[in-house]
């Protein structure tokens, strides 16, 4: 019971009560001298932190700091920008003929193989390794 | 000029229109992050970053809480990085961190070690953990409502009111000999 009305004291600085929540606590600072006391020196705390607010400027020329690593950032954007608009431009010309290319070889290789699979679209050859190396000669080399 | 004009004056070419911005929320940044963090030389580069990543969202900006508010909430969540920051560095080189010090404020004989009071409130909040650091500069020191408070911080409000009372008796505690009750 205490401690609620404790809270009450501590909540009736941040929000408005309800009505039976500020009769509670009106009644219970009408007898409690403890409870009195306990909210004087609330007021008082909370007084003391707000008079104690710091410094309300950074280091001088804040403002100037601040404008010149953005215009650095931005710089630094617009370099990074150029780079890739120059590496796009370098190879839009021959980005279609090389995809052309591509297609044409993808192609070549499938029809060349007859079977469908991502190794023969690149024209790897379907063989073992036994079949590249000679076992024979590996047994000897053993 | 509005803050929102402002913006439409800098997204023209008027380089000049963000500096107005930077200058005009300056002090609430500053009291936003050296609350938090202490007057030190980190504090000046989390507020400058604290621009720079308003700068980079300025697209993403919808005008959903004010501009104040919406860098507030910058600041609040990069000082709380930096905090991290900090612990994880100071973890890495076994030393004793600042944020855990438990330099005690007043002395054997009840008396205050510090000259000026302002110093020794400051001090207190600085020792509070960060997340109950944080409500107590957003809602005691900055003003903010618990409302604003809560989704800055992106937690129930029911969150932030606890931490509050806690942030509250904690200094209560370290801070008795200067609100004159014993």
């Amino acid at each position: 019971m205490a401690s609620k009305v404790h809270d009450l004291l501590y909540q009736s600085f941040e929000r408005a009560l309800t009505q039976l929540e500020q009769k509670r606590l009106d009644e219970a600072l009408k007898t409690s001298e403890t409870l009195r006391r306990e909210k004087a020196v609330l007021e008082r705390l909370r007084q003391r932190v707000t008079d104690s607010s710091v410094d309300t400027k950074f280091r001088p020329f804040f403002a100037d700091r601040v404008m010149s690593r953005i215009r650095s950032q931005t710089a630094t954007g617009l370099r990074i920008e150029s780079v890739w608009e120059g590496i796009i431009a370098a190879f839009r010309p021959i980005a279609i003929a090389a995809t052309v290319v591509m297609i044409v070889l993808i192609s070549y290789n499938l029809f060349k193989s007859k079977t469908i699979s991502v190794a023969s679209a690149l024209g790897e050859p379907d063989i073992t390794l036994e079949q590249v190396v000679d076992p024979a000669f590996v047994m000897n080399w053993e | 000029m509005t803050d929102e004009q402002l913006i439409q004056a800098y997204k023209s070419g008027d380089e000049d229109a963000f500096r107005t911005l930077i200058k005009r929320h300056e002090p609430r940044v500053a009291a936003t992050v050296i609350g938090m963090l202490g007057n030190c030389p980190e504090a000046d580069d989390v507020g400058q970053e604290t621009f720079i990543r308003f700068h980079n969202s300025l697209d993403q900006f919808r005008g959903q809480a004010s501009v104040g508010t919406y860098i507030t909430r910058i600041a609040i969540n990069l000082s709380l990085n930096e905090l991290k920051r900090r612990r994880k560095r100071q973890f890495l080189f076994f030393s004793k961190s600042k944020d855990d010090d438990e330099e005690t404020l007043v002395d054997e004989t009840g008396g205050i070690e510090y000259d000026d009071e302002k110093e020794i409130v400051r001090k207190a909040i600085q020792d509070l953990e960060p997340d109950f650091r944080a409500v107590v500069v957003l809602r005691m020191m900055e003003g903010y409502s618990t409302k604003e408070t809560a989704d800055m911080l992106n937690v129930p409000l029911g969150t932030v009111l606890s931490r509050l009372a806690r942030a509250q008796k904690k200094l209560k505690a370290v801070l008795m000999p200067l609100l004159g009750d014993s």
